[in-house]
């Protein structure tokens, strides 16, 4: 794979950082560029992505600085960009129902928790839920390499740790961590 | 491949019917039993989908049994979308996902894109926690995904783009052709209205077009679909 990718992303961002995750694990070379989303240079929605938004992918196309892309480029945007899947069909099922669940059981309970719109119930609900899909005394979420499901929750659980072990967050009552 | 497939389903849930329009086009041969949910056999969620206890849920491989028999040889895949990424994976030239992995992007940010703008918003205003603002928006921005003038969301085939969107479009016709809903007499006729207009024209010749298809005319029964929404709307706003 030689054609060139570059990935536009914001430092703070959980969902640029699972593309930065996954494509460290994948061991695939390619060019950073940082947006700053509060002060958007002009040619990001012009060239990059219309709808603004960050991580988004440019791939192929000549290799230009990433200040400059190429309309002839493909840019992907979107949050999960693939290539961290097992060959195994029913295998790479587990992993697409992972990203699921994590999207659906817990990155939106754990936002609402920390956003101060409901209770940490829901957060420990759905963690109780990702925990029945792991597999005991494996390393990663499915299977036996790091594949998206890891990259995709890791970020989260990242920031999860931060939530406890410092109490930042719009939560009314001080939580201890549990 | 000769592997076994049984679709275990409810008639009508629309989750259910995007998984039947993908083996109906990628012409594959499976078992179908029905679940009802609102009485569930035990052995369902027991040997079938633990996780959750939900339909849609596919078994594949393992010996060739009875559905309501269900071996623990076969592997279990649940998640409407999930299945719909696994029957593309085990059926690959069935054209369900395309080969080139930019359209195979662009046909997953459309799944994507129509369950967070479009089924979302649609689901919540028909259930008249909204109303249908955000349903036009997702439609506008549905709209700007499809292929000029094209037969299928997504290039020149049939994908899981087209199969997962389709159930909701024929829910969205009944309800603008019929106006059964819980939002107050005549807004669904309204919206109806409005999606005549020439600014949703690409759209709605898309969704005449994915309705047209043979394998969505034998798989969804609007009749049963219409008799369904009237058992869960009784009530109306004012």
């Amino acid at each position: 794979m030689s054609e060139q990718l570059t990935l536009y992303l914001h430092k703070a961002s959980p969902y640029s950082e699972k593309i930065e995750l996954a494509l460290a694990e994948a061991n695939a070379p390619h060019k950073a560029c940082q947006i700053d989303l509060l002060n958007k240079p002009e040619w990001f929605a012009d060239k990059v992505n219309s709808v603004g938004k960050v991580p988004v992918v440019t791939y192929g196309g000549p290799n230009v600085d990433p200040d400059d892309p190429s309309p002839l480029s493909v840019k992907i945007a979107g949050i999960e960009y693939s290539g961290l899947l097992p060959k195994d069909p029913v295998l790479r099922a587990k992993v697409r129902f992972f990203v699921n669940a994590v999207t659906k059981h817990i990155e939106e309970p754990c936002t609402a928790f920390v956003q101060g719109r409901e209770p940490y119930d829901n957060a420990l609900k759905g963690i109780e839920f990702i925990q029945r899909l792991l597999e005991e005394g494996r390393d990663f979420a499915v299977g036996d390499h790091y594949t998206i499901a890891d990259a995709c929750i890791s970020p989260l659980l990242a920031r999860l740790k931060i939530v406890t072990e410092t109490d930042l967050g719009r939560a009314s009552v001080r939580s201890f961590s549990r | 491949m000769s592997e076994q497939l049984t679709l275990y389903l409810y008639k009508n849930s629309p989750y259910c019917e995007k998984i039947e329009l993908a083996l109906a086009e990628a012409n594959v041969p499976y078992k179908a039993y029905q679940i009802d949910i609102w009485n569930k056999p035990e052995w369902f969620a027991t040997n079938v989908n633990p996780v959750s206890g939900k339909v849609p849920v596919v078994t594949y491989g393992g010996p060739n049994v009875d559905p309501d028999d269900p071996s623990p040889l076969s592997a279990k895949v649940a998640e409407s979308n999930v299945i719909l990424e696994f029957l593309a994976d085990v059926y690959p030239d069935s054209g369900l996902l395309p080969k080139d992995p930019v359209l195979r992007a662009k046909v997953r940010f459309f799944v994507n894109a129509a369950t967070k703008h479009l089924e979302e918003p649609c689901y919540a205003f028909v259930q008249w926690r909204e109303p249908y603002d955000n349903a036009l928006k997702g439609i506008e921005f549905i709209q700007g995904l499809l292929e000029e003038d094209g037969d299928f969301a997504v290039g020149d085939h049939y994908t899981i783009a087209d199969a997962s969107i389709s159930p909701l479009l024929a829910r969205l016709k009944i309800v603008i052709e019929t106006d059964i809903g819980k939002f107050p007499v005549g807004m669904g006729y309204k919206l109806g209205e409005e999606l005549k207009g020439p600014k949703y024209a690409k759209f709605m010749k898309y969704v005449q077009r994915i309705l047209e298809r043979p394998s969505l005319k034998k798989t969804h029964d609007e009749e049963s679909a219409i008799a369904f929404f009237k058992t869960i709307f009784t009530e109306r706003a004012q």
